[in-house]
């Protein structure tokens, strides 16, 4: 009898313990990370990170609890602890392996999110390339960094079977040529622009005009809405707008460019490198700045991604939406899971940003929708940018039920607003008149920034922001 | 030895239902019978739900583990 329990008993008791020590490794790198999250909003890292491990640790950590619980269970049901004594050589060695794979975890899960992680494990990176340009441009940049606001010279000619913009548009060259920006132009010339004379009143034609008139309306609906912040420049014009009803709130920034170069993406292509939405838009001198795609963690292996110009991002494009904008200034949305997306196609096609995330919350009339390729359908905080015609466009920010922060990242209580379900917000781009609108990366990540304040709760980092620069 | 025992039962039963707690609610998330954060597609559930299950998971388990090594009372009378 004594034999049988010495002999038996001990199997499962290893089988145990070894699961109570994986439990208490993940648990432990869990805890550390929480608290080190606390301070550095980076737990987006966990989430995305490319590891198995670690992308399903949430799995695996109830699932090693439960092991273990049942297991330790079961060997105390076949008495097995009373004979249990580990000699000290086999304690130690424990121990040892114990500290070997809480170590190796923690630089799994930790060390890239602070860039402590020496080696590269991620894809390969293309490189970004720089598109052709309809209109020109000023000093090329040879890389895209996040400050840059300039459109880079195209290092590719023009495709022969692009399409042309209408010769009052913009101040195009008369034909095509391979060297489109042989002589830049320095001087800041008139740009008739992408709005003509639409909207000229909007405008400062001195030096910029900015102004926070918090002048309050209540629309039919019972909706109060305020105008908080405008600019007036000489390319750019900003109405930005607080709607409160109930207790929902959202933003809409009316956006007026003269130049879609003044619509401006910062971004990180490495995702380690991701970043606050107040610190891109700080960084870019952004005048009014929102999250977008998050491209660097939503975009791996999937997705065409163009920003300021530049192909950063060449795959196919299958089951998201795609958004994009073009140089011309127009927007157009396209369902991956429908439409065959040729991505040559549309790189051909003078394209100046691309987002990859969605979905495209109007159909391809401006009306609004009810089905959307999301499954996210619930109310959220939520950002979005909409369309109503070349060089005019819209910011949409929508807070949401999480915590409301301000801009150093303090606390401002719980925000009771609900924030927006797709198809709430569908309806209201498309009662606004826009012609297109696309959803960005919401929840957590969704904020808005102006004038050094922040809509929203934007507790992540993200990867990149739309700016507007002047 | 009775003592160890109801230390050992109470620990494992707490994490056998923590982890069935967290494996149910996993599956309402994952359905969306229960909404989550929209971004948090991967992560599964919001991120203040997350920090009770790695503290009991801790907890529970090492306390499992010096539970079954705490040496029992030697038997009176037992002799090598």
């Amino acid at each position: 009898m004594r034999n049988n329990e010495q002999r038996g008993v001990p199997v499962l008791r290893v089988i145990a313990m070894v699961f109570a020590n994986l439990t208490a490794i993940l648990s432990a790198n869990y805890i550390v990370f929480y608290i080190l999250d606390h301070f550095n909003s980076n737990m987006h890292f966990v989430v995305h990170s490319e590891f198995f491990l670690t992308k399903y640790l949430h799995l695996f950590l109830p699932l090693l609890l439960l092991l273990t619980g049942l297991f330790y269970l079961l060997v105390l049901a076949g008495g097995g602890f009373r004979k249990m004594k580990l000699k000290k050589p086999v304690l130690i060695t424990i121990v040892i392996i114990d500290i070997i794979l809480a170590g190796a975890f923690a630089m799994t899960v930790n060390a890239r999110a602070f860039g402590w992680w020496p080696f590269k494990y991620e894809q390969q990176e293309q490189q970004p390339v720089a598109l052709a340009t309809l209109v020109p441009t000023q000093q090329p940049t040879e890389e895209p960094t996040p400050e840059a606001t300039e459109t880079p010279v195209p290092e590719t000619p023009v495709p022969t079977d692009a399409p042309t913009l209408a010769p009052d548009e913009t101040a195009a060259p008369e034909t095509p040529t391979p060297e489109p920006t042989e002589e830049p132009t320095p001087e800041p010339t008139p740009i008739a622009g992408l709005l003509g004379d639409k909207f000229k009143e909007k405008f400062s034609d001195g030096e910029p005009v900015v102004s926070e008139p918090n002048t309050s309306e209540t629309l039919e609906d019972g909706t109060v809405r305020t105008l908080i912040y405008t600019y007036a420049g000489r390319e750019v014009a900003i109405e930005l707008y607080h709607y409160q009803k109930g207790k929902l709130e959202y933003q809409i920034a009316d956006l007026y460019l003269r130049s879609i170069e003044k619509l401006t993406a910062i971004y990180e292509a490495d995702q380690g490198k991701a970043k606050g939405l107040v610190d891109f838009a700080r960084g870019g001198n952004a005048l009014i700045a929102i999250n977008s795609d998050y491209f660097s963690a939503n975009a791996k292996d999937e997705g065409l991604i163009i920003r300021n110009g530049m192909m950063i991002k060449n795959n196919p494009c299958r089951h998201a939406d795609l958004c994009v904008i073009y140089q011309d200034g127009t927007v157009r949305c396209f369902d991956c899971r429908q439409d065959n997306i040729d991505n040559n196609a549309i790189l051909a096609s003078y394209p100046y940003h691309s987002f990859y995330f969605g979905p495209s919350i109007l159909d391809a009339d401006g009306n609004a929708k009810k089905k959307f390729n999301s499954t996210l359908e619930q109310q959220n905080p939520r950002t979005a940018f909409g369309y109503y015609e070349p060089g005019h466009y819209a910011f949409i920010g929508v807070r949401g039920t999480r915590g409301v922060k301000d801009i150093n990242g303090k606390s401002l209580g719980n925000g009771k607003s609900p924030g927006l379900s797709l198809t709430e917000l569908s309806e209201l781009c498309a009662k606004l008149g826009m012609k297109a609108a696309y959803n960005f990366d919401g929840g957590g990540s969704s904020g808005m920034y102006w004038n050094e304040n922040l809509f929203g709760h934007n507790s992540r980092v993200t990867g990149d922001a739309l700016i507007i620069v002047d | 030895m009775k003592k160890k025992k109801t230390l050992i039962t109470v620990t494992g039963v707490i994490a056998v239902v923590t982890a069935i707690i967290y494996l149910v609610l996993l599956l309402l998330f994952e359905t969306e019978t229960l909404p989550y954060d929209q971004t948090e597609t991967l992560l599964l559930v919001p991120g203040y739900f997350l920090l009770p299950l790695p503290l009991v998971g801790f907890f529970a388990s090492v306390l499992l583990q010096i539970f079954s090594v705490i040496p029992t009372k030697k038997r009176s009378g037992k002799k090598k």
